[in-house]
């Protein structure tokens, strides 16, 4: 079921135009990706998900429907920057913020008190956000986000700032909240995050879609470029084989350009005829590569 | 609804918590209790020293008599806390040494010196002393040298005592305002003027101080919000409308908190017996208080905090950074001193054309025309035309806020430009 549909949506501010004509659908139980540099036109595109602003052209289907007020307390949202008061109370914020989307009192405070035991951080309930560290204080704002149990979350940029154990943990979390039924748009500069958790991507760059489509077929689409190669001593006269564009020597192996199919097999021909082989794969592109090569820089 | 309340209570809550704001409450308590017991405590400590003792100065003596009269005046005792030592010399030179010998002696406090008399008329007094005459002091030697003019006149005139008594009988004034429709409107009494006044610039002061302070905590909060980025979750969770009215009406009702715990603070003060002496003395009694005056104190308290406090929401929803909110807000800051010093200006003429028309201009209104109600005596249909204009405006002014804070909440950079904001609420509405 497609719990949200875009449809050749646009919005302009001014003469600039911030987002044009992106269609995109996210069905229920994924995590759609939503990629692009600064100033692509994914945080207006968040914000008009969530109805805070509405698009000059074409329409915003929420499970079907146009937008409806009731709809704020079924979305979450994560914004790319922190978005709490710094010197207010975690719990006191977040049971207003849960007040806010619809829920009791109480039921938010059973919430939280079961979110911040789950993040293995309980003495947070009564400290104030400033005290905390950044990557703490992004595991509230993820408490923020869900602690109204939405249909559809949307989180920007949700691991920023977190060290690697706390990346893994809220990626499960992600995963989890997807296998109970809901609807993610998800951003992130990170591509492998995104390489793990979305089946869907759209790359976005100035306001214009370049890419969509399940990652996969999109990784299919693109030519294997990339050979890694293993062996037990150095092979000599890589370079000299048709085809082959680049060699880079590293300390665990070799890492090879390639323009054609062809020349992956005489690589593979020529390392066996001088060395044991431990190793070779014509590697995919990673949605890195890809995502540089349509846009440029992420990370300008 | 429901949503309301909880920004409310949540604005609310957060600020009565605050240190600063407890810090400049009991701030202005202290201030409070301060000022009311001041004219009591000024009087106890200048009271004392100077009514028991009293005061002795020195009078030079003259060819014409006056400075031994004016000694025997004194010395009959009419007033025994200011007594006459005369001194005489053979000429005046050698008295008014004498008399600078004392004066630095401390035995007396100054000296009068009398000028020649001009064609029979009572001559010029000159009064001299080490530090300038003061006050109470002041106001005594003067007041025995004006009665000692008065017999000294009336001797030389040759009048019956009772003609005399006759002319220093003091008028009996009354004086009463009346209403515009002449018997129907009972005049004010004075008593009740005096009440009018000062609630009057309870008003002024009040509004005036509210607002400035309400008005820029609402700004900064918001700008804060908007800052620190609270402000995406807030207006993703709540309509943009909900969460500034909750925040204007939290901050109206945190307001009328601290003005309920200011009431207190001054009723507690002004109980004591010293205070409540201090307030008959200057005929002013509480059952003297019209309860309509206040009434009509309360909606223009509210009605031009209300239209003050949304602008300043609008504002602040305009800046990203707590920094520019200064700049952001002066305009409205004049505005608010604007409408304080017409007030202030109005209180002496509250019949001015000038107060008239400005009790009909939405931002100078609370103040001008509780002003006029309280001083004077404006028809019913003006009072209910300026309260008119007054909501009309406070609609107005609401709906744009409303629009502007919708579209400002979200631009952040620069400060943006009228033109911007007039662009971006075009696109809006598009």
């Amino acid at each position: 079921m497609t719990t949200l549909q875009l449809d050749r949506v646009t919005k302009q501010y001014g003469d600039k135009t911030a987002v044009n004509a992106i269609s995109l659908e996210v069905r229920q139980g994924e995590i759609f990706g939503l990629l692009g540099g600064n100033g692509a036109g994914k945080t207006t595109t968040m914000r008009m998900v969530l109805g805070l602003i509405y698009p000059d052209a074409g329409q915003i289907l929420w499970k079907g429907k146009p937008y409806r007020n009731e709809l704020r307390s079924q979305m979450g949202y994560l914004p790319e920057e922190r978005g709490l008061y710094p010197k207010i109370k975690v719990s006191e914020q977040i049971l207003y913020l849960a007040e806010l989307r619809g829920l009791s009192r109480q039921e938010a405070d059973r919430n939280l008190k079961r979110w911040l035991d789950r993040f293995r951080v309980p003495e947070y309930y009564d400290k104030r956000v400033e005290e905390l560290s950044k990557g703490n204080q992004q595991k509230i704002q993820f408490i923020a986000s869900v602690i109204h149990d939405p249909d559809i979350l949307i989180l920007d940029e949700a691991f920023s700032g977190l060290d690697p154990v706390n990346v893994e943990l809220l990626k499960e979390t992600v995963l989890e909240l997807r296998g109970e039924g809901k609807t993610i748009l998800f951003s992130s500069h990170r591509m492998d995050h995104v390489e793990e958790l979305c089946e869907n991507i759209c790359i976005l760059h100035r306001s214009n879609t370049v890419l969509k489509g399940s990652l996969r077929e999109i990784k299919q689409s693109f030519p294997k470029e990339r050979v890694l190669l293993e062996t037990d001593r150095p092979v000599e006269g890589l370079e000299q084989i048709p085809g082959v564009l680049a060699v880079k020597r590293k300390e665990n192996g070799t890492e090879l350009r390639i323009g054609s199919d062809k020349a992956a097999r005489l690589i593979l021909e020529t390392a066996m005829q001088q060395a044991a082989v431990n190793r070779f794969q014509v590697m995919e592109p990673t949605l890195n590569e890809i995502f540089i090569k349509k846009v440029g820089d992420p990370h300008e | 609804m429901n949503k309301l309340a909880t920004v409310i209570r949540f604005t609310f809550w957060n600020r009565v918590r605050a240190k600063s704001f407890l810090v400049t409450s009991l701030i202005i308590v202290l201030l409070l209790s301060v000022a009311i017991n001041l004219p009591h405590l000024i009087s106890a400590f200048s009271g004392n020293s100077g009514s028991k003792e009293g005061m002795t100065i020195g009078i030079l003596e003259d060819r014409a008599g006056y400075g031994r009269a004016l000694a025997d005046h004194l010395g009959t005792g009419e007033s025994q806390s200011l007594r006459g030592e005369l001194l005489s010399a053979s000429s005046e030179e050698e008295s008014e040494t004498a008399a600078k010998k004392k004066l630095a002696d401390g035995t007396i406090e100054g000296y009068v010196s009398f000028g020649a008399p001009a064609n029979g008329a009572f001559p010029a007094v000159t009064y001299k002393s080490e530090s300038k005459l003061e006050g109470r002091s002041l106001y005594e030697v003067q007041a025995s040298l004006e009665a000692f003019q008065r017999d000294w006149v009336v001797r030389e005139l040759g009048l019956t005592p009772k003609q005399a008594e006759q002319l220093k009988a003091p008028l009996s004034f009354h004086p009463v305002t009346v209403g515009d429709s002449g018997e129907a409107a009972p005049g004010k009494t004075e008593t009740q003027e005096k009440v009018s006044y000062f609630l009057v610039y309870v008003l002024i002061i009040l509004l005036f101080m509210m607002m400035t302070m309400y008005g820029n905590l609402i700004a900064t909060e918001i700008t804060a919000e908007k800052s620190s980025r609270v402000m995406e979750v807030l207006i993703s969770s709540i309509s943009p409308l909900t969460q500034m009215f909750g925040k204007v009406i939290g901050m109206l009702l945190l307001g009328l908190a601290q003005l309920l715990v200011f009431v207190a603070a001054a009723a507690v003060n002004l109980s004591v017996p010293a205070n409540q002496e201090m307030i008959a003395s200057l005929g002013i009694s509480w059952s003297d208080l019209p309860l309509v005056l206040v009434l009509y104190l309360f909606v223009f308290y509210l009605t031009g905090f209300f239209l003050y406090a949304t602008i300043y929401a609008a504002v602040g929803s305009l800046v990203s950074r707590t920094e520019d909110l200064g700049q952001a807000t002066m305009p409205l800051t004049f505005l608010g001193l604007a409408s304080f010093y017409i007030a202030i200006f109005g209180i002496n003429n509250p019949d001015a054309m000038f107060i008239r028309i400005m009790s009909y201009v939405p931002f100078f209104s609370p103040n001008a025309m509780f002003l006029r109600i309280g001083l004077s005596h404006p028809a019913w249909w003006e009072i209910a035309l300026s309260l008119v204009l007054l909501l009309a405006s406070i609609l107005f002014f609401g709906w744009m806020s409303a629009k502007i804070y919708r579209v400002g909440v979200l631009m952040y950079g620069k400060r943006p430009s009228w033109k911007e904001v007039n662009k971006a609420l075009k696109a809006y509405n598009g």
